[in-house]
C-alpha cells in the first residue's frame, strides 16, 4: 500500500471513530434529557464525566487509530518544545484572550445587551481567572487538539495540500459539533435557519480557529500551544469579555446575538494567522 | 525516545499510575468505611441510608467529611513525591555526568518540574472524572446532585504548585535528607499538639463536629459561588502567584543545584 492510500485509510478510520465516540453519547444524551440540564450543567452536573469524555473523542480516536492500524503511538507533537518556541506559548494564550477583549468592548457598545453590572474587583477576578482558567481548561482541551491538530491536520496536508487540509479540516471539525448546535449550544435556537446555518456558522468558525490552531502547531512542532489556544479561546475570551461588559447573558454562546458578536470578532482575529500559514508555505516553498 | 522528560516518566510510571487510579481507590475506601459504619455494629444506627446519601453534606455526612480529610491527607503526602523525585537522582556521578550535558543541569531540574506538573495534572483530572462519574451513579440512587469539589480540587493544584515552588529550591540546593527531617519535624508536632488538644479540651468532638459542619458549608458555598468579592479576587489571586512562582523556583533550583550536590553521600 502506498503512503497515500495508507494515509488515507487511518484518516478515514479516526474520522469514523471521532465522530461515533462523540456522536453517538450525544445523540442519545439529546433524546432523553434537555440539553441545559445534561451539557450545560457545569462543573456541579452529574453528566459532566460523559462531556469530559465526549470532548476527548478525537484523542480516543487518534491513539484507537494508532493501535488498530500499528501506526505507534510515539508522536513527536507531545513534546513540550519549550526551547526557542515560549513565544507560540504566549501567543496562544494572549490572542484569544485579546479576542475577548475585543468582543467585550463589542458587546458594552451597544450591539448586545448585558444584564449585569460586575464590580471592579469582580472584573479583576475575572481577567485573573481568563488567564489561569485557559491553562487548567487546557487539559481538557488537548483531548480534542490531540486528534485533530496532531493527527488529523498532518495526515489531511499529506493528501490535499495544506489550503484543503485548512478547509476540509474546518468543515470536519464544525460538523463534529452538530449533535450540540442543532440543541443551542453554540448559538442558541431562536434565530433564522436554526439549525442549519448554525452548522454551516460553526464549520466556517472552525476554518478560522483552525488556521490559527494549526499554526501554532506547526510552528512550535507541538499541540500543547493549540491546546492552550482553544481553552483560552472557549473559556478565557468569555471570561475577558464578562469581565470588559460587565457580564454576558449566558456562557458558551447560548444567545445568538453574543454568539454572532463573539465569533465575528474572534474569527477575523483567527483568518490573519491562515495568510501566515500561507506565507510560511511559500517561503518554504521557494527555498 | 529520548530526553529527560521521558527519563522521568519511565522513572516515576509507578507515581503517574497511582495518580490516575487513587481517586478511585479513595471512593472503594469510603465503600469499607460505609459498611463499618452501617449496620448493627456501626455508628451509624437507626437510619437505612446508602452510600451515596452519606456523601451528600446534612445529618448523615460521614462520608462527606471523611471525603475532605481524605483530600487534605493526600495533598499532604502529595509532597513526599518532590522528595522521592529528587533522591532518585541523589547520586554525584549522576548530577555532574547531567551537567557536562550541552544543557546542563538545567535540563535534569526542568524534567523534575515537568513531571511534577503532570503528576499533579493527572491527578487532578482522575479527581475531577472520577467523582463526576460517582455523582452520577450517586444521582441514580439518590435522585440527588451530590456536592462536586472541582473549584476545590483546581484550588488545590495551584496550592500545590505554590507549596512545591517554595520547597523544591530548598532540595535542590540542600538534599533530601534535610528535607525530610523538616517534614517530619512539622507533622509530628502538629500531630502531638492535636493530640493533646483532643484529651484534654473540653467539647474536643463537638467542636471537630461543628468544623466539620461549617467546613461542609463553605465547600458548598464555594461551588456554588457565594463568596464575597474578596474571596472571589483572592482565590483568582492564587494561581496568577503560584505560576510565575513555580517558574521563576525553577531558576533558583538551577543556581543552587551543583552547590546541593557535594552533600551527596555518593
Amino acid at each position: 500500500m502506498t503512503n497515500k492510500k495508507q494515509g488515507a485509510k487511518r484518516l478515514v478510520i479516526f474520522l469514523v471513530l471521532a465522530y461515533a465516540i462523540a456522536w453517538i453519547p450525544w445523540i442519545i444524551m439529546n433524546a432523553n434529557y434537555d440539553f441545559k440540564d445534561w451539557f450545560m450543567s457545569g462543573d456541579g452536573g452529574v453528566f459532566m464525566w460523559l462531556t469530559l469524555l465526549t470532548g476527548g473523542a478525537p484523542a480516543i480516536a487518534a491513539v484507537l487509530t494508532r493501535l488498530i492500524t500499528k501506526e505507534g503511538l510515539y508522536d513527536g507533537m507531545l513534546r513540550l518544545k519549550l526551547r526557542g518556541n515560549i513565544k507560540y506559548y504566549v501567543i496562544a494564550l494572549l490572542v484569544p484572550l485579546a479576542g475577548g477583549l475585543i468582543r467585550g468592548a463589542v458587546l458594552l457598545a451597544g450591539l448586545n445587551t448585558v444584564n449585569d453590572t460586575l464590580s471592579p474587583l469582580m472584573r479583576s477576578s475575572l481577567v485573573m481567572q481568563a488567564f489561569w482558567m485557559s491553562l487548567v481548561m487546557a487539559f481538557n482541551t488537548f483531548g480534542e487538539e490531540y486528534g485533530w491538530r496532531a493527527y488529523m491536520n498532518p495526515k489531511m496536508e499529506s493528501l490535499m495540500g495544506k489550503p484543503a487540509a485548512v478547509i476540509v479540516g474546518g468543515i470536519l471539525w464544525g460538523v463534529w459539533h452538530a449533535p450540540l448546535t442543532v440543541v443551542g449550544h453554540n448559538f442558541g435556537t431562536d434565530y433564522w435557519g436554526f439549525p442549519w446555518l448554525g452548522i454551516v456558522m460553526m464549520s466556517g468558525y472552525c476554518i478560522c480557529t483552525g488556521m490559527f490552531l494549526m499554526w501554532l502547531t506547526q510552528k512550535s512542532g507541538s499541540v500543547y500551544p493549540a491546546a492552550i489556544a482553544h481553552a483560552a479561546n472557549n473559556n478565557g475570551s468569555l471570561y475577558m469579555a464578562a469581565a470588559v461588559s460587565g457580564g454576558l447573558t449566558a456562557t458558551a454562546g447560548a444567545v445568538f446575538s453574543e454568539a454572532l458578536a463573539g465569533i465575528a470578532v474572534q474569527a477575523a482575529i483567527y483568518a490573519l494567522f491562515g495568510v501566515l500559514l500561507v506565507l510560511d508555505s511559500r517561503r518554504k516553498k521557494i527555498n | 525516545m529520548t530526553g529527560t522528560v521521558y527519563k522521568e516518566i519511565r522513572q516515576n510510571l509507578p507515581v503517574l499510575l497511582i495518580a490516575l487510579f487513587a481517586p478511585l481507590a479513595g471512593y472503594a475506601l469510603m465503600v469499607l468505611f460505609y459498611l463499618i459504619m452501617r449496620g448493627d455494629r456501626g455508628i451509624l444506627t437507626g437510619n437505612d441510608v446508602s452510600y451515596f446519601e452519606m456523601l451528600l453534606p446534612g445529618d448523615n455526612s460521614f462520608l462527606f467529611v471523611w471525603k475532605l480529610l481524605g483530600l487534605l491527607m493526600i495533598y499532604y503526602c502529595a509532597g513526599s513525591i518532590t522528595t522521592n523525585l529528587f533522591s532518585a537522582d541523589e547520586k554525584k556521578k549522576w548530577s555532574y555526568f547531567m551537567a557536562s550535558t550541552p544543557r546542563g543541569v538545567k535540563r535534569q531540574i526542568y524534567g523534575k518540574y515537568v513531571i511534577l506538573v503532570m503528576i499533579y495534572g493527572t491527578f487532578l483530572v482522575s479527581q475531577i472524572f472520577t467523582e463526576g462519574f460517582m455523582n452520577w451513579l450517586g444521582w441514580l440512587d439518590t435522585g440527588k446532585v451530590l456536592p462536586s469539589f472541582t473549584n476545590v480540587y483546581i484550588l488545590m493544584f495551584f496550592v500545590q504548585l505554590l507549596l512545591r515552588a517554595l520547597e523544591i529550591p530548598f532540595l535542590a540546593r540542600y538534599g533530601v535528607k534535610v528535607g525530610i527531617v523538616m517534614r517530619l519535624t512539622v507533622l509530628g508536632t502538629a500531630v502531638v499538639a492535636f493530640m493533646i488538644w483532643l484529651l484534654f479540651a473540653p467539647s474536643a468532638f463537638d467542636i471537630i463536629k461543628n468544623i466539620s459542619e461549617h467546613l461542609a458549608d463553605f465547600i458548598m458555598n464555594f461551588n456554588a459561588e457565594r463568596m464575597t468579592d474578596y474571596m472571589t479576587f483572592f482565590i483568582s489571586l492564587l494561581p496568577c502567584i503560584a505560576i510565575p512562582a513555580y517558574i521563576l523556583s525553577y531558576f533558583i533550583s538551577c543556581k543552587g543545584y551543583l552547590k546541593g550536590v557535594t552533600n551527596y553521600d555518593k
